[in-house]
């Protein structure tokens, strides 16, 4: 046995993370410095009780399970800010700059050995990862407003609903200064949780992504089209009347229809419930177009779907 | 170094032998955790290579969507040594029943639905590993898991065009509770430049024979 | 008097594992198998004093082979060598009719214990 550094205990002590032993009762048999100065009991206090007696707060039932299949295990054991934020509620070092609540931390869980290679106890080390957590958050936000401020659909490369419905609102305006005309098709995937259920979610952005090419290859390059929510398309089309607009519907409720999307040599059958409007002298109010539009759309959804309804023609059968 | 590392009867023999035993010993100590009866499937061992590797990978997971933990093991860091990493992979259990397992009582958010697997994996890796660990007279150390991806493709397990090994020692072993209905596969992956001190190892433990 | 002895196993490693730590004077008169339904094929042509079973064999498995004993009525004294350690493995292994249980990889001592407590040495 070689002669054991006299000043263990000192280091341990200046490890700049917590470090305790508990046994398998969860009596403390060890407590570092940081421990006590982030909680409200020093080694003294603490060493000989029971953890839980001090710290009612903690997961109780989760740290016995996790204690108990290292004892059976004799392997180590992890806990990730990213999954569980703390384990302890310590406060962090922000105290000016602030920005959080409490301190984040990675633990790690080891086995202590006897001499017969059973484990006498367990040793947890606490690590501060506030910054890490916070800078992670940082950037996850900054992907969020990213997403927002860019104008396409990352799935499906056609503009987002936000960038879509800006275009739209500026050409009704364009539409009522020029005395012009505007169509509207909004469309929504039939069945689409179903496809998502039987085949995954894999096979369901598929059906998207193809369902949006094929909108590309058939409408012309003045025609807007954007991803209007999960499952739901829509495209505005500058100067176009109501009768050619519906034979566009038409046409492209049949290349939805009409091929399946192969997916992992499955063929998915897919369809379409479609709504169309025009603009009138009348009604050239931006968000009642979509509305009309999605209200034709309602109509052949629950007419028994993949078809087309003309809004103009619904309201006037009275 | 483009060979492939080479295995003689024997080594393969032993190697099987050593996984069948260290597995053995890992479901005993899961039964006892899980208070269930632990079913293992014959491991079973092949060498990749670096250039087929995602059509291995779809023929040893024929699975459409998995969710996979990986897990980095190793002996000493200096040669010579063993290192290597397993990924444990889950397709089809819910988490109400990896809950179960484990009896994890809080309600189920998805940070805690991550550290479920994160957890299981820990374990059944862990005991894996130590099981052959103590066959081949060594012993391993692990990094923290970490979650590679839910609901994902097998493709997506290694990133292909940036593999640092020609060929890799590839282990599978299946564990399944029936009761729970609960059943995962365990990859333990190992590179080329690891797999030669294995090799060495196993000649020492022939010899002995 | 040395007893007739078969070890079936379908890992070459793990038949020679078992017979290094067989009591010396045994390690001549031992017969290998490499399944189970090899095993039943010895076992129904000659008698054998003692069988070394593992258990995850393919074609036939250890299981298979202590049921299909029972019914044909081969009386032998079974040990079951195998890596499967688990409470409920040893339970069914012993309603299946075999005497004992050994885990691999079988030891000198955890071998002699078991014969000695089983009056074969």
């Amino acid at each position: 046995m070689t002669n054991k550094f006299p000043y263990a205990e000192d280091v341990v002590d200046c490890i700049d993370n917590g470090v305790f032993v508990v046994d398998k009762n969860f009596k403390v048999h060890l407590w570092n410095d940081f421990m006590s100065i982030h909680s409200r009991f020093s080694a003294d206090q603490i060493i000989g009780l029971k953890l839980f007696e001090c710290f009612p707060e903690l997961p109780q039932k989760w740290f016995e399970r996790k204690v108990k299949s290292i004892y059976l295990l004799k392997n180590q054991s992890y806990t990730s800010w990213e999954q569980r934020p703390y384990l302890f509620k310590f406060p962090h070092g922000r105290s000016v700059t602030g920005g959080v609540e409490h301190m984040y931390q990675n633990c790690c869980f080891t086995p202590i050995f006897d001499l017969d290679n059973n484990v006498e106890c367990v040793c947890v080390t606490i690590k501060n990862v506030t910054d890490l957590a916070i800078k992670a958050k940082q950037l996850k936000d900054a992907v969020v407003q990213l997403e927002h401020i860019s104008s396409i659909d990352g799935l499906t490369q056609l503009y987002n609903r936000a960038h879509w419905e800006q275009r739209f609102k500026t050409e009704v305006e364009r539409v009522k200064r020029y005395k012009s005309k505007v169509s509207l098709i909004m469309f929504d995937m039939d069945h689409f949780k179903k496809i998502n259920d039987q085949y995954g979610h894999l096979a369901g952005d598929k059906v998207l992504k193809q369902t949006a090419e094929r909108c590309l290859n058939l409408f012309r390059s003045v025609d807007v089209i954007g991803r209007y929510g999960g499952e739901e398309f829509c495209i505005f089309l500058p100067e176009t009347d109501i009768t050619n607009t519906g034979l566009v519907a038409e046409k492209l409720r049949h290349i939805i229809a009409d091929t399946p999307v192969n997916f992992k040599s499955k063929e998915i059958f897919i369809s379409a419930s479609i709504g169309f409007t025009c603009s009138s002298e009348k009604e050239n109010n931006y968000e009642t177009l979509i509305k009309e539009a999605d209200d034709a759309l309602y109509i052949a959804k629950n007419n028994g779907r993949n078809q087309c309804i003309n809004f103009l023609d619904s309201t006037s059968d009275d | 170094m483009s060979n492939s590392p080479d295995f003689t009867e024997d080594q393969r023999e032993y190697l099987q032998e050593i996984c069948n035993i260290g597995m053995g010993q890992a479901g005993a100590s899961l039964s006892v955790l899980f208070e269930q009866y632990v079913t293992l499937s014959v491991p079973s061992i092949e060498v990749i290579s670096a250039e087929n590797a995602t059509e291995s990978l779809r023929r040893l997971i024929p699975a459409e969507q998995i969710s996979a933990v990986r897990q980095g093991f190793y002996t000493h860091v200096t040669d010579p040594n063993f290192c290597g990493e397993s990924i444990t992979i889950f397709s089809g259990t819910s988490f109400e029943e990896l809950a179960q397992l484990i009896a994890f009582e809080e309600e189920l958010t998805a940070e805690l639905e991550q550290e479920l697997l994160l957890e299981i994996s820990n374990i059944i890796n862990g005991a894996c590993l130590s099981g052959i660990a103590e066959q081949l007279l060594e012993r391993f150390f692990h990094t923290p898991p970490s979650v590679i991806g839910q609901n994902i493709a097998v493709e997506d397990l290694l990133q292909t065009d940036q593999l640092q090994w020609d060929h890799a020692l590839s282990i599978k072993i299946k564990y399944s509770v029936e009761k729970q209905s609960f059943e995962c596969d365990l990859l333990l992956l190992m590179p080329d430049f690891a797999v030669k001190y294995l090799q060495e190892v196993l000649n020492k433990l022939l010899d002995e024979l | 008097m040395i007893p007739s002895i078969m070890i079936c196993d379908d890992s070459n490693i793990a038949r020679k594992q078992l017979k290094k730590v067989l009591p010396e004077p045994w390690k001549e008169s031992v017969k290998l198998a490499q399944n189970g339904e090899e095993a039943l094929l010895n076992l129904r042509a000659e008698h054998f004093d003692i069988l070394f079973l593992d258990l995850t064999m393919p074609v036939l498995d250890g299981f298979d082979v202590l049921t299909t004993m029972k019914s044909e009525k081969i009386q032998v004294k079974t040990i079951v060598i195998s890596a499967d350690i688990q409470v409920e493995a040893k339970n069914r292994v012993e309603a299946a009719g075999a005497l004992d249980f050994i885990k691999k990889p079988v030891s000198a001592e955890a071998l002699t214990a078991v014969l000695t407590k089983h009056n074969l040495i």
